[in-house]
């Protein structure tokens, strides 16, 4: 299809704010700044989706509570902990103070569609997720402080507290419209293949060791919160492990978004 | 450039070198992980007899060399996916070849740090890249996982309509196991005998055998990544990242 | 289509611009990567003599401001470390002169720079730039032992756009975490906070300050205005302040440079609005 000058342009752009906005989440994702993200940048209809190995996040308000209410309360709960045993943490942006890992972004394959009304982009994340102050023992999800949670407050002493660091490598497709003068995201899709503590573990030795312990041990690790789509819906690496399973590919020039080119096969009308 | 080109002009300029940074991405980043190497001469390469492809130890000078090279990635993973369904024949023993192809393996080697400049003529263009790689490997003990830094460069020609490869420099400063220091002994663990035979597979040298770039150890010699493309007219004013 | 503030020539230029401020900013990830930090202060700094003398290098420490503070640090004492780093290779093996020739035996090091946000001002003179680096470093020692550590940290720029080239005006380097390889970064002795009771906390041993971290111990020197730009020890507490978000026109009040409020805490910021 040939476009014209004017639509070639509207095309160009969007890739830089397609980018802009891939990178923009990541840092404010980083920070626990998820209400600045899915205020900002986010479709608010029914068919925005978000999606991980563990399923799939259906409409704009199931993504949003799942982040909302779930990650920033968490990042809260844990500095009101650190404020208790270090001191200089009281009083601090309780999301984002010692936050210090990010879903680190490398280049984009980015493609917008012939019509202008979407673009579709794929990246591999070399993330990190690390913690100044280090990270205590946590309690299992509803048995601690925190949504859910009415046991409780575990008593944290300084000695609790590590460095932690680790590489948490992922891959992206996300789907973005041009929504009302604006381009926003509509469906985002996480695959995460593997992740480890800096710097004493090997995680292919590893996972070799675990299936010569155990021949049937598989990498899946459940439904942590509400979704609409449970998972599996995607498989992390293992030894013995198909290709195939870890589904999504870079998107292909295309002309308008279906369910032939979308990273959420099925919520591609814009309601 | 030498001439001023009008707005039509520098959004051609502008599309084609976006063509490029997913050209790359989905060359180095889709593809190796996604295990199609086999694929990469026909989807990547230029027609062009004088193909070079540069590792750190030497270049593999010529279309045929370096579809050598491929070739030997995939007779090394069509080997290393048997040995993986035999090690495993409950889960994959009723698998095709075609379904175990790569499986267990995997290069996963994220795209960084982009300079691109194509060419006033419009008839190649060149980059360079760092590469963060994870890559898990078959050893005649099992799988290891190793740590990739690495740069990419490359000289593309304009070719059919698309961006094609022309020469690409491909040199690693670390190709190292996880979990350990970069310059110790690499760990060692007991061969597990359904693997043992990959030790004996033979990958095609280079056919110009030189050092090109050393992975690190204490007692290198500095290495700088390779240079970076500066703006220029047509390709005999600049360099190649070929021999 | 929304209405357009821009004119169509004037958005391809911006096109550009945003392709070559990030250009400009790998170029910076290149020559560091390989020392050249000279042909970056010439060919990636600004050039005009009233821009060289507001430009400015920071670190976790403090800002290195004016082209000659920034060489003298940036070029001269790497130099003068790279030397200090040569000289035992030199003692152990005679055939290795202690000249440039040598330089950088035994080191490494390699920056991927990720997430690269950008923002042209509207007014297209400047630009603000942040990214995420992962490096890998390693000083090697002659007998095949060598520190090698994998390096995390913010790096954030304004840029100018100086005779139609864009150009690094302020730049800065942060130093979040320096993990030994091949160790467990939870063994890595723990920060202290200043404000510790029951004598479980120490005095102030916050990330900037931290003698397990080599890169700081031997990089940062003395800046020509020495005050924190980063502690690791709060992490990035004000990045969405610090960030770059769209702006018409550079303010120095928000720059990456001393003059900023990078490192500041919000009342401090708050003083710069009144």
């Amino acid at each position: 299809m040939s476009l014209s000058f004017k639509e070639r342009l509207h095309n160009a752009i969007g890739v830089q704010e397609i980018e802009r906005k891939k990178v923009y989440h990541a840092y404010v994702h980083a920070i626990a700044y998820e209400r600045e993200e899915f205020d900002k940048i986010w479709f608010k209809g029914q068919n925005a989706t978000w999606g991980h190995n563990f399923g799939r996040m259906v409409g704009f308000r199931q993504i949003y509570h799942n982040h909302t209410i779930d990650e920033e309360s968490r990042a809260a709960v844990e500095t009101f902990e650190l404020g208790e045993v270090f001191p200089s943490y009281m009083g601090g942006d309780p999301r984002s103070i010692g936050a210090s890992g990010v879903h680190a972004l490398s280049e984009l394959c980015i493609e917008m569609a012939n019509d202008g009304k979407s673009g579709r982009c794929w990246a591999i994340t070399a993330g990190v997720m690390m913690s100044a102050l280090g990270n205590p023992p946590r309690p299992k999800p509803g048995e601690g402080p925190g949504p859910g949670g009415p046991g409780p407050k575990p008593a944290h002493k300084a000695e609790d507290y590590q460095h932690f660091g680790a590489a948490s490598w992922e891959y992206y497709g996300a789907d973005f419209i041009y929504h009302e003068g604006e381009w926003k995201y509509i469906h985002e899709h996480v695959v995460p293949v593997f992740a480890q503590p800096f710097d004493m573990e090997n995680f292919g030795r590893d996972l070799y060791e675990k299936h010569e312990e155990n021949p049937n041990y598989d990498t899946w690790r459940g439904v942590p919160c509400q979704v609409t789509d449970p998972g599996p819906l995607s498989n992390r690496y293992d030894v013995n492990e198909p290709v195939h399973h870890y589904i999504w590919e870079c998107p292909k020039p295309y002309d308008t978004l279906d369910d032939e080119n979308s990273y959420s096969p099925g919520h591609n009308e814009w309601i | 450039m030498s001439r001023q080109l009008g707005s039509n002009e520098l959004l051609t300029k502008w599309e084609k070198r976006r063509a490029l940074q997913n050209l790359m991405v989905r060359f180095f980043s889709e593809d190796y992980l996604l295990r199609r190497e086999n694929k990469m001469y026909d989807t990547y390469w230029s027609k062009s007899d004088d193909v070079c492809l540069g590792v750190n130890n030497g270049y593999y000078q010529g279309s045929t060399a370096v579809k050598g090279y491929y070739k030997g990635i995939e007779e090394r993973t069509r080997l290393e996916s048997a040995l993986i369904q035999k090690k495993y024949p409950d889960q994959l023993g009723s698998l095709s070849e075609e379904e175990t192809y790569g499986m267990g393996i995997m290069d996963m080697k994220s795209l960084v740090a982009p300079v691109i400049e194509i060419a006033g003529d419009d008839a190649t263009a060149k980059g360079i890249w760092t590469i963060h790689g994870m890559n898990t490997k078959l050893t005649p003990s099992g799988q290891i996982s190793c740590w990739e830094r690495a740069y990419v460069a490359a000289d593309f020609v304009w070719e059919d309509e698309q961006w094609k490869v022309w020469h690409l420099l491909y040199v690693q400063d670390l190709d190292t196991p996880s979990g350990y220091d970069w310059v110790g002994d690499a760990p060692e663990f007991p061969v597990d005998p359904v693997y043992a035979e990959i030790a004996d597979f033979k990958f095609p040298e280079p056919n110009v055998k030189m050092t090109v770039y050393e992975t690190y150890s204490a007692n290198r010699s500095f290495y700088a990544p390779p240079a970076y493309p500066e703006p220029y007219e047509t390709f005999a004013e600049t360099f190649s990242y070929g021999l | 289509m929304a209405k357009q503030f821009f004119s169509d020539d004037e958005l391809v230029e911006r096109l550009w611009d945003y392709e070559n401020v990030k250009q400009v900013m790998s170029k910076h990830f290149y020559c560091y990567a390989g020392d050249l930090r000279r042909q970056e202060l010439t060919d990636l700094w600004v050039k005009l003599p009233q821009n060289r003398r507001y430009a400015s290098l920071g670190v976790n420490t403090g800002f290195y401001t004016g082209m000659d503070d920034i060489s003298n640090y940036y070029v001269v004492q790497l130099s003068e470390l790279r030397y200090d780093q040569l000289k035992p290779y030199t003692e152990a093996d005679p055939t290795i002169t202690y000249d440039k020739f040598n330089l950088g035996r035994g080191i490494l090091n390699n920056n991927a720079a990720y997430s690269p946000l950008l923002y042209i001002a509207e007014d297209g003179k400047t630009a603000r730039y942040m990214c995420y680096v992962q490096g890998v470093r390693a000083v090697g020692n002659p007998d095949g032992t060598a520190d090698c550590r994998f390096m995390f940290g913010l790096v954030y720029a304004d840029l100018l756009k100086e005779q139609g080239q864009w150009k690094i005006w302020h730049l800065i380097i942060t130093n979040d975490h320096a993990i030994p390889a091949g160790k467990s970064y939870s063994e890595y002795p723990m920060w202290k906070d200043q404000f510790g009771s029951n004598g479980q906390n120490g005095p102030l041993l916050t990330g900037h300050q931290d003698p397990n971290n080599s890169y700081t111990r031997d990089e940062y020197g003395q800046p020509t205005v020495q005050r924190t730009v980063y502690d690791p020890f709060f992490g990035w507490q004000y990045l969405y302040q610090d960030m770059p978000h769209p702006y018409y026109s550079f303010n120095p009040n928000y720059s990456y440079g001393p003059e900023g409020c990078m490192g500041m805490p919000y009342y401090e910021r708050e003083r710069r609005d009144m």
